[in-house]
């Protein structure tokens, strides 16, 4: 792939948030956007026009990880005020609280049929939550992390989770099987590879880790960023091609998967970049910092 | 009213008026004034003292109002605090006390408090404190660039203190000492009149100019003085000096940290003295040579002119008195000197004493402290104390060198003399009388009193404190202090003074203390023993045979395995065999080896013995604890070794897998412990665990019940059908007991449904149970088995409650339970449980239930069985009397063997049972349903019928299985309850009772079957063989055929 059709060209700036953006991801069809951030809110953008659609607060504290559902109707976020959020997209009411973490939540996904949401917390568990019944408590709980879990990470089989304890650990329902890998760093963002053979995982040391799923081998290591204190975002691009990943001089980093070179890297933003979120098909990608704004890049 | 009575009174106040007394003119008056006795009530007013009217009436404004009398408002008594906030909004007055206080009241309370006008303040104090407010508001006013208060130093207070003023009246100005001299200066006829007398005293000189006199004349007195004073000092007086511009604390800053008047020198009259003199040596040293020469009043006046700064500078010192004694001690000439500018020192001065009082001759009083020479410090003194412990005093006593004396023969006694001589020399004597006491008539110790060895010892002990003395103060006591720190082999060699071994000399090390310990009589006899065990196999006889040298010897443990290809448990469990062997071996041979071997021997390998480490400690301590492993994974491990992976069991809970859309891999396995969800929850069970010594969970109970249905199938195996009947009996007894102490119908229900809820899974897979022969009847048999024990349970809890003894049947339970499929399972290598496992591998062990017994259990191999069974009967029992626990360990027991074997049976669970008479309504429903249908009327069975299909339609609508498993419990109860209803009633209603369950427990064993495996089959989404299912239906039809008593 040429570097000329990474996303690298800046297509816009969203800006709305007050104070830092914490995350930001499009939704399942990747023609909208979701935020959040520091000021307590999730806000939903159409990338591509620049356009804020909606905003919902309800958070008592910051939102550190946001959701869509794969048919994009119910949202999920969770933050430091150690609730679930249930979000109805259309309405932008709240459905459900999940209360149960003991600490802040650091990440939440939501399964392949939107029953089910998982979150990863400081609270060195991992929780699934029934979208379904109406109980708040969660169906299960996992507590083999010895730290703070910091990302999550579903497929339809499993749950990954990667922690500061320097493990990522692969929950297989189906077959009822811990798999842990150590890496030895702490974790700070697993991402999946688009054909879910690869695992990809941002390190503390400045180093992008990719694990084969299958065997848990070092595949390869990606540095040249600087990643030693934020949960920073990385992942592989929708054709698996390339890494991507901030640094915390506010730069993006682009890699090759296959050989480790860095293939290009620009300044996005002014300060630790935080969120990275790349389109399902397009080249396309958003990435939010803790200046506030969300810029979108297109090739 | 006369006058004899009206002396009698004292009158207050102003008499009314009598009106008739009154001319006409001057009653309307007095009616005006409201003094006339005759007015009206209602015109009659109270005044106060002011003549004020205090009282009004209601319809004129209440107590006090309006401008007549008042608060000058013309609503009278309204609040201050409320105005119209319609213009002023919101000014808030503060209210004070003065604000409710009358106006004689104010005056009043200012009348009291005292203090000093504007223009009467003395220090200017009032005048800074008002400047200060006033900046202080100015301050509030305007913003400025400097936060917080305005510093003192800048507001300088309008006017000056009074005192000033007075000062500036005299004469004072700004910039000028206050003092004498001006004091003299300010008064101009003084000044004047020394000028004149001045005149006078000089009219003698030649250089005389003439003055003016005027004014008066100084008084006698002043004479003297008054011829001091030079005639140029008024022009000098005009030119101010620096001492007079100058303040004293700029040329004597003050350097010191003393506070005020604080006076370090106060008990040390001589440095003071010291310091004084040398602080005033250099304004001093003038005076008496000077003074000496100047022959003339003149000079000496000029002089003193010149001076006269310093010494009004001097005069405000708290300790010049002693200056000037000493300097009028020196000059007595000048004296008059200094009387002139300093008249309070008169008393003191010599010239003229006081009256009465001779000056002496000479000062008999030496004002000269007497000096003490400085000490001379040594070169080699220690500024550092040093403090002697007494093992210091002890050594350092010197003792003369005892004689060299030819060490013993005997190496053993030789080692012990000098191990004993170290650890005396080391820790004094005390030790030594305690080693004397100890072992007093002991051959082995002789030494220490007398003996051959004595100065052997004697001497050795003298090399070793010399050896310590020498050392010095190397400390070892601070390094002893630290208990976690562990002397090493070789510390401890040095400590005991011995040489370290060579490398080949280490390693015979075991075969020589193997020869110096144990005697060959022993060995002989031991092995003439030993020959006993393990005959078949010589190979172990000889490591036996090894392990026993190497037990001999000490403790040395080395692995007598190695070399031969033997796993780890295989190897425990042969240590642990020839442990028990050489414990029947020394029980046989108790006195005999004790006569043989030496007392000093053993204490010797005792002392060994706590002094090694045992090998196999050392071997459990390496083997990797699979979860101590997963706990210590942290951050910072090399990065060669990452990743690594590992794999472990984990449960998914089946909610969880059903959102995932997946099968459960554990469905059907038991479910897993529930941890509490409050606190307190977490306090009741950590109450009942800590009570029972294990953990009431799930998997336990599991293994208990397969235990006791397992056990119930060996019976039934053996083919004793009339093995039955002692059940039945037992059976029927707890029923009635748990009925009449547990029965409460609501409790019941509840019950039932929480553990339909709770366990949603059926526990345990029928397929597992083994053989398929007697399969028809294991479950009945369970049931039975299960309900003996429990009934067994309860009698013996009941009994033990009551005091009674209760005999207990003991059968034998073997344990087939698979491996227990929970992760505690696997962890099982710590300690006592891995000894026994290796010990005893023909037990199974499962789980949980195994680590709890105690190891002393397992000792005798073939109780194993009854042991654990009698165990785990503990546990049932104490569990009886808790609370609801112990009935949901039942419910789970029942619905265990319920679920299981599908179709109920007469000897169900006791828990359904008890529910019998506490159901007045249902009872007598199944009555008439029993009675109608003896009559073969169908109406009844219509019902049942109904009912039954209504129930399976239900269950197989539902998704659950624990509904359909209710339900089924429910139509079972309405049976069983019909028969044991019909026991009671005659024996022709028992007869047709029994047929009419028998005819509907075959209703519903018919249904139940399929029930049972369609609902698995939903549930687990596993493919059940047909065989199965109608294999299940031919053991319920082959039940009812070998159970003729129902």
């Amino acid at each position: 792939m040429a570097t000329g059709k990474l996303p690298s060209k800046e297509a816009g700036v969203l800006r709305g948030h007050e104070g830092a953006v914490l995350a930001v991801r499009f939704n399942s069809d990747g023609n909208y956007c979701l935020s959040c951030g520091k000021d307590r809110s999730l806000r939903l953008w159409n990338p591509y026009k620049l356009l804020p659609i909606k905003s919902y607060s309800g958070h008592a504290r910051e939102v550190r990880d946001v959701a869509v559902s794969k048919d994009n109707a119910k949202l999920s976020s969770c933050g430091g005020d150690r609730q679930l959020f249930y979000w109805d997209v259309s309405t932008g009411r709240i459905i459900r609280k999940f209360r149960g973490h003991d600490s802040e939540v650091n990440s939440v996904k939501f399964n392949e049929y939107g029953a089910a949401i998982v979150s990863g917390g400081y609270d060195k568990t991992v929780r699934a939550w029934d979208c379904r019944s109406h109980s708040i408590e969660p169906i299960q709980k996992i507590d083999t992390f010895a730290d703070s879990v910091t990302s999550v990470v579903l497929t339809s089989t499993e749950i990954i989770a990667g922690s500061v304890d320097g493990t990522i650990r692969t929950f297989d329902i189906r077959v009822g099987r811990e798999v842990v890998d150590t890496l030895g760093q702490s974790v700070t963002c697993i991402s999946l590879s688009n054909d879910g053979n690869c695992l990809l995982a941002g390190c503390l040391d400045s180093n992008l880790r990719l694990l084969d799923r299958s065997s848990g081998e070092l595949l390869q290591q990606y540095q040249g960023h600087t990643n030693k204190s934020y949960k920073m975002d990385s992942c592989l691009t929708n054709d698996d091609a390339h890494i991507v990943g901030g640094s915390e001089d506010g730069r993006i980093f682009f890699w090759d998967l296959v050989d480790p070179a860095l293939v290009s890297s620009f300044k996005a933003h002014t300060s630790v970049i935080t969120g990275i979120s790349y389109h399902p098909k397009d080249s396309c990608m958003l990435t939010s910092s803790v200046d506030g704004t969300i810029r979108v890049w297109k090739s | 009213m006369d006058d004899g009575e009206e002396g009698q009174y004292v009158h207050y106040g102003q008499a009314l008026e009598r009106e008739e007394d009154l001319s006409r003119k001057k009653a309307k008056l007095a009616v005006d004034q409201g003094q006339a006795r005759r007015l009206p009530p209602w015109k009659q007013e109270v005044t106060d003292a002011e003549g004020r009217r205090r009282f009004h009436g209601a319809f004129t404004g209440g107590y006090s109002a309006g401008y007549y009398n008042t608060v000058g408002s013309k609503e009278g008594w309204a609040p201050k605090t409320f105005t119209s906030s319609r213009n002023q909004r919101a000014q808030r007055t503060q209210q004070s006390i003065d604000d409710f206080l009358d106006e004689d009241e104010l005056e009043e309370t200012k009348a009291k408090g005292l203090g000093t006008s504007a223009e009467y303040d003395t220090f200017g104090f009032t005048a800074a404190e008002v400047a200060r407010r006033n900046a202080e508001k100015e301050v509030g006013r305007r913003p400025s660039a400097i936060p917080g208060p305005v510093p003192d130093e800048i507001v300088i207070p309008a006017t000056q203190s009074i005192g000033v003023k007075l000062l500036m009246k005299m004469g004072w100005r700004r910039g000028r000492v206050v003092g004498p001299r001006h004091f003299t200066a300010v008064s101009a006829a003084r000044r004047e009149g020394r000028k004149a007398t001045m005149a006078l005293a000089s009219s003698s000189k030649s250089d005389q100019q003439p003055k003016k006199v005027y004014g008066a004349q100084l008084p006698p007195s002043f004479e003297a003085s008054g011829d001091l004073i030079a005639e140029g000092q008024d022009e000098d007086e005009e030119d101010i000096d620096l001492s007079e511009k100058i303040p004293d604390f700029v040329f004597h800053p003050k350097a010191d940290v003393y506070g005020l008047g604080f006076d370090p020198l106060k008990n040390a009259p001589e440095f003071k003295e010291l310091k004084l003199t040398r602080k005033n040596k250099d304004d001093r040293i003038w005076m008496p040579g000077r003074v000496k020469d100047s022959g003339d009043a003149f000079s000496r006046a000029r002089n003193m002119g010149s001076q006269s700064g310093v010494s009004a500078m001097d005069l405000f010192r708290d300790d010049d008195e002693e200056i000037y004694d000493t300097v009028l001690d020196v000059e007595e000439k000048d004296a008059d000197v200094i009387e002139a500018t300093k008249p309070q020192l008169r008393l003191i001065s010599n010239n003229d004493c006081i009256p009465g009082f001779q000056p002496a001759s000479s000062a008999s009083i030496q004002l000269k402290p007497a000096r003490i020479p400085q000490p001379v410090v040594p070169m080699n003194f220690d500024t550092k104390a040093t403090f002697a412990t007494s093992l210091d005093v002890e050594r350092r006593l010197s003792r003369p060198e005892p004689p060299e004396a030819p060490p013993p023969a005997d190496t053993v006694t030789r080692k012990l003399i000098d191990g004993l001589a170290t650890f005396v020399a080391r820790i004094g004597p005390r030790f030594e009388a305690l080693s004397k006491e100890k072992h007093f008539g002991n051959p082995q110790f002789s030494f220490l009193d007398t003996g051959p060895d004595h100065e052997y010892y004697i001497r050795k002990l003298w090399e070793e404190q010399r050896v310590i003395s020498e050392k010095g103060n190397e400390p070892i006591e601070p390094k002893r202090g630290g208990h976690n720190e562990k002397l090493g082999a070789d510390q401890r060699a040095l400590i005991l003074g011995e040489t370290p071994l060579p490398k080949e000399e280490k390693a015979r090390l075991p075969e020589a203390l193997a020869g110096s310990f144990t005697s060959p009589a022993t060995k002989a006899v031991d092995s003439n023993k030993m020959k006993l065990f393990f005959k078949e196999d010589p190979q172990k006889q000889a490591r036996f045979e090894k392990y026993l040298a190497e037990k001999l010897v000490g403790g040395i443990k080395r692995r007598s395995g190695e070399g031969i290809n033997m796993s780890k448990a295989q190897h425990e469990q042969e240590i642990y065999e020839f442990d028990k062997a050489l414990q029947s071996l020394e029980a046989a041979g108790a006195t005999q080896s004790s006569s043989l071997i030496p007392k000093e021997v053993t204490e010797l390998t005792a002392m060994m013995n706590s002094r090694f480490t045992s090998g196999t400690v050392e071997t459990m301590l390496l083997v990797p604890d699979s979860e101590s492993e997963i706990s210590n994974r942290i951050i910072g491990l090399p990065v060669d070794e990452c990743p690594r992976r590992e794999e472990n069991s984990w449960r998914p809970a089946s909610m969880l897998c059903k959102r995932f859309n997946l099968a459960d891999p554990f469905a059907g396995k038991p479910a897993p412990v529930t941890k509490p969800r409050s606190q307190t929850d977490f306090f009741v069970t950590s109450l009942i665990s800590s009570e029972e010594g294990t953990k009431p969970d799930g998997s336990s109970a599991v293994s208990l019940a397969s235990s006791y249905s397992a056990s119930g199938a060996d019976a039934i195996s053996k083919g004793h059908v009339e093995d039955m009947e002692p059940v039945k009996m037992i059976t029927e007894r707890p029923v009635d007991l748990y009925k009449a102490i547990f029965s409460d119908d609501d409790d019941d229900e509840d019950d039932e449904n929480e553990t339909a809820t709770e366990l949603p899974t059926p526990l345990i897979d029928g397929r597992d149970l083994g053989d398929e022969k007697v399969i028809a009847k294991q479950s009945e048999a369970a049931q039975a088995a299960l309900n003996r024990l429990a009934a067994g349970d309860f009698l013996e809890s009941l009994g033990k409650e009551l005091g009674l003894r209760v005999p207990v049947e003991k059968p034998r339970v073997e344990l087939p339970m698979k491996q227990g499929s929970n992760r505690h399972g696997s962890n099982h290598g710590s300690g006592v449980a891995g000894k026994s496992e290796a010990t005893v591998p023909s037990v199974p062990h499962t789980g949980t239930s195994w680590s709890g017994a105690p190891l002393k259990n397992y000792m005798n191999a073939t109780d194993i069985e009854i042991v654990e069974k009698v165990d785990q009967r503990d546990k049932v029992s104490r569990w009886a009397p808790i609370g609801d626990d112990s009935g949901r360990v039942h419910l789970r027991l029942n619905e265990l063997t319920s679920t299981d074997k599908g179709p109920p049976d007469s000897t169900a669970s006791m828990r359904v049972n008890k529910n019998v008479e506490a159901e007045p309504v249902s009872h007598k429903r199944t009555k008439a349903s029993s009675r109608s249908s003896g009559s073969t009327s169908d109406s009844d069975s219509e019902f049942e019928d109904e009912k039954s299909k209504r129930d399976s339609k239900r269950s197989r609508t539902h998704d659950s299985h624990s509904d359909g498993d209710s339900d089924r419990r429910k139509s079972k109860r309405r049976s069983r309850k019909s028969r044991t209803d019909s026991d009671r009633g005659s024996d022709s209603d028992k007869r047709r009772s029994r047929r009419h369950s028998k005819k509907s427990r075959r209703k519903t064993e018919e249904k139940e079957p399929k029930r049972h495996h369609k609902s698995r089959h939903e549930k687990h989404g596993r493919k059940e063989d047909e065989k199965d299912a109608s294999k299940k239906r031919r053991r319920h039809k082959d039940k009812q055929k070998t159970s003729p008593e129902y």
